[in-house]
């Protein structure tokens, strides 16, 4: 048992010193509205409204449950929590009875591409709610897919296990609650067994070699919150990953035509600089603000945000309803769908929590205050872009949004949770002796208690 | 039983022993394998008895015996003064040392925080409550302790022990010492005058008459006369604020935004603001009422009473807006998380009381004497004070 307190009076004292970036108040208020356009996607049992999904797909219910996961995440509050309860379960009873899954790629119901994406939905969501709520059934789950989806595409640092069980760590420790320890140690082993294909993974693309390095930044940055030694070859190939990532992003033109290669290799380092236990850290933070600063200059101009191109599967994974077939043509033609990209400010967001000086506070609070629209949303896309638009951008604006407020909260929830476990589990004779204190100074003020 | 018995006292501290070796001897047990735990609850039950109950009995015992050995000579004071200094110290040390690699040194600063100080401050309470009722029953006076007028000065440094890890930041200075010290200094130059013009604008009607019944009486700096007059400027200061945040979250204006810390720290600064303006009105002026000996005389009614503040400002110092009012302020900034509205109340009145507690002690201990004099001298100059025995 890891006990930790830090003083709360210098948390206190602390917060009046620092300014705030953006009104945290209308923050929350626009998550309350997207939650309430969530519940209007869902039905009393879970499943999916018809208006959001005619078909009523599976892949179209994980979207809206990871929808509200993320709200919850940011808002941690009961009504949130009791929708996405809801969602929880239906998922769960669905994957348990394979009803718009085809676990094992072997039935006809779904064409394999509708198949990958629906398995990639559900497990994103599945280690959302396990990460927020601790639910040990979406935790098989969401390893039966993963099982079924190596099965059918061969291990990589992103189609694994571990990549999920990590990110339910990663989510539950920023929603206030302890890293999950055990899952955290299985994925490290499961990492180490697999060094060498993440090494081949790497070798393959820039996309591969960036995809690797967030999944080893966030494995070690779990490994760090949940007080486990990782392996040195894991760090020595994480500090490989950052030179590399570097190095190739170093030769990439800042051009809008890189942008979604630009905006990955960002992100990377975003998750590598949010190791600060760790030095190389700092290499790939210093990197990342400055990476940042010349993609800002594509991103907006003065106080307008400017349309990017996005590659079609950052994009159309968003939406349940494009179709395979859409995803597939697009896919192949080298489509790019212009957007209005909220990463760049989330990844800022993270930066700045890590004590990376960005300079680009103006950036972040110009887009939150540009997306916190209480009535409606901000359009992310062209109209016609996406069928299901409105979900696009209001899913978008809830990751910034969240991301934000959890960051924010983090600190007040930890110490919030350590407390509560002092007064109630190790230490309930301080409960007692301080309700006592109170009833003798109550007691003796209304003058029950005389002397 | 009516007094701290010894005989007790040292029951309890053998049940504490007792607790705690009972915890130990089966943690040993499981350990070697003699016994096999069945649950996981177990374990916790085994760390409560080891680390919190065993210690807080046993150290609400050695308060009891304490308080116990001289009663009529306020030893109470002792163990409650003890416990505040010991939770606060190993708060502050517990910071530098919840490791994992010290892990038994964690725990045991952690016991002395959280069930030995705690302890020693609830003994030497219940002692003081069993103390008083005796005397008041049998009608004996309790002597004064030889040590009361320096125990407040130890109960005020314990107070800012927790903030220790602050002292380089300017957050410190800003927030605790400059608002006391400012608060300190209003009563100094304000309080006399002050109270003399509240005490002659109702004579100048001519239907009141202010009567000198009885000699002034001079305040000492002793523990309990601290810690209750402090009472009423930081109560003050928090009804004020919470009562006018309640106001204003009914009509949708959120006045501390930011994080729960944050917006508890702006309201807490608000009633430093309350405490330092207003609290001339319900501090000094009301101390300076009580301690002057002067009575107001209705000359039409031919009553007598004392002196009081207006009701209103009697009001915000009463226990409800004390008890409840916060809890409400913490709760719209908690956004309904009970534990998370307890903490922050308990930060509040940590700030408050702090604050509160140094001007009062520095006003008592440099100001009050001569604000007594100079109220009586200035009445008498301008011919306001009636003798008793002219009536």
């Amino acid at each position: 048992m890891v006990i930790r307190l830090t003083a709360l009076v210098f948390l206190m004292v602390l917060s009046l010193a620092a300014g705030e970036v953006a009104d945290v108040f209308s923050v929350r208020e626009v998550l309350k509205a997207d939650l309430k356009y969530a519940d209007g996607l869902i039905g009393d049992d879970g499943s999916v409204a018809y208006s959001f999904d005619p078909e009523g797909s599976l892949r179209a219910q994980a979207l809206a449950g990871s929808m509200v996961a993320l709200i919850h995440m940011g808002l941690g509050d009961p009504e949130s929590l009791e929708l996405l309860r809801r969602i929880g379960d239906a998922v769960n009873r669905r994957v348990e009875s394979e009803d718009g899954l085809d676990l094992g790629f072997d039935g006809d119901i779904l064409s394999d591409v509708d198949n990958f994406l629906t398995h990639t939905a559900v497990a994103n969501f599945l280690s959302e709610y396990y990460g927020l709520t601790g639910d040990l059934r979406s935790r098989s789950s969401m390893l039966k897919i993963m099982q079924s989806l190596e099965g059918k595409v061969g291990w990589s640092p992103q189609v694994s296990k571990s990549s999920l069980l990590v990110s339910s760590s990663r989510i539950s420790f920023m929603a206030g609650g302890g890293p999950f320890t055990d899952d955290v140690a299985e994925a490290l082993n499961e990492v180490s067994n697999q060094f060498l294909d993440v090494i081949e993974f790497s070798a393959r693309s820039f996309e591969g070699l960036t995809t690797s390095l967030s999944h080893l930044s966030m494995l070690l940055k779990a490994s760090h919150e949940a007080g486990l030694e990782p392996p040195t070859e894991i760090v020595a190939l994480w500090s490989v990953h950052i030179d590399y990532v570097i190095n190739a992003t170093e030769s990439l033109e800042i051009t809008g035509e890189n942008y979604p290669r630009l905006i990955m290799a960002l992100s990377a380092l975003t998750s590598a600089a949010e190791n600060i236990h760790l030095s190389q850290s700092r290499v790939a933070g210093e990197y990342a603000v400055a990476l940042a600063g010349r993609v800002a200059g594509l991103w907006r101009s003065g106080d307008r945000i400017l349309l990017l191109p996005a590659g079609v599967l950052d994009v159309y994974v968003f939406d349940p309803r494009i179709s395979a077939e859409r995803l597939l043509e697009d896919v192949q033609a080298g489509v790019k769908i212009p957007v209005v990209d909220l990463r760049l400010p989330t990844l800022l967001v993270r930066l700045e929590s890590q004590g990376f000086e960005t300079g680009l506070d103006n950036l972040i609070s110009l887009t939150i205050s540009k997306v916190s629209l209480r009535e409606g949303y901000l359009q992310l896309v062209e109209r016609g872009a996406l069928p299901s638009e409105e979900f696009y951008s209001r899913l978008q604006r809830v990751i910034l949004l969240s991301t934000y407020l959890a960051i924010q909260r983090a600190p007040t929830v930890q110490q919030r949770n350590q407390l509560v476990q002092i007064f109630l589990s190790s230490h309930p004779s301080f409960t007692i002796f301080l309700t006592l204190l109170l009833a003798v100074m109550v007691l003796r003020r209304i003058g029950l208690l005389r002397w | 039983m009516a007094e701290p018995s010894t005989k007790t006292a040292a029951a309890l501290m053998v049940v504490g022993v007792a607790l705690s070796t009972t915890g130990f001897s089966l943690e040993a047990a499981i350990r070697s394998g003699l016994l096999t735990i069945l649950s996981g609850w177990i374990v916790s039950l085994l760390q409560i008895l080891q680390f919190d109950l065993g210690p807080a009995v046993i150290a609400f015992g050695v308060g009891w015996m304490l308080s116990g050995l001289h009663p009529m000579r306020k030893w109470y004071l002792y163990p409650a003064t003890a416990g505040l200094i010991i939770s606060t110290s190993s708060l502050t040390v517990s910071n530098y040392l919840l490791r994992p690699e010290f892990y038994l040194p964690a725990v045991v600063m952690l016991s002395l925080t959280w069930a030995v100080g705690p302890a020693l401050i609830a003994a030497g309470v219940l002692a003081a409550l069993v103390v008083n009722r005796r005397v008041a029953m049998t009608g004996a006076i309790l002597s004064p302790n030889p040590h009361e007028d320096k125990l407040d000065v130890l109960v005020l440094v314990g107070l800012y022990i927790p903030l220790l890890p602050l002292a380089v930041s300017d957050a410190l200075y800003l927030r605790y010492l400059l608002p006391a010290v400012i608060t300190w200094a209003g009563w100094h130059f304000l309080a006399d005058r002050f109270t003399v013009y509240l005490l002659l604008r109702n004579v100048k009607h001519g239907e009141i008459e202010l009567v000198a019944a009885e000699p002034p009486t001079l305040e000492e700096t002793t523990l309990m006369n601290v810690v209750s007059r402090s009472y009423y400027p930081m109560a003050f200061g928090l009804g004020v604020t919470t009562t006018l945040t309640s106001v204003l979250d009914l009509l949708n204006i959120r006045l501390f935004g930011g994080d729960p810390f944050s917006a508890t720290a702006g309201a807490a600064l608000a009633s430093i603001a309350a405490i330092a303006v207003g609290s001339l009105y319900v501090g000094p002026v009301l101390w300076l009422y009580e301690d002057l000996g002067v009575r107001i005389f209705d000359k039409v009614r031919r009553v007598m009473r004392p002196p009081s503040i207006h009701s209103l400002a009697d009001e915000m110092v009463e226990i409800y807006t004390f008890i409840f009012a916060p809890i409400g302020l913490t709760f719209a900034v908690a956004d309904g998380d009970l534990p998370l509205a307890l903490i922050l109340l308990g930060l509040a009145i940590h700030l408050l009381l702090t604050i509160s507690m140094t001007a009062t002690y520095l006003y008592i201990r440099f100001s009050a004497q001569r604000h007594l004099h100079s109220v009586i001298r200035s009445l008498k100059e301008r011919g306001a004070l009636t003798d008793l025995t002219k009536i």
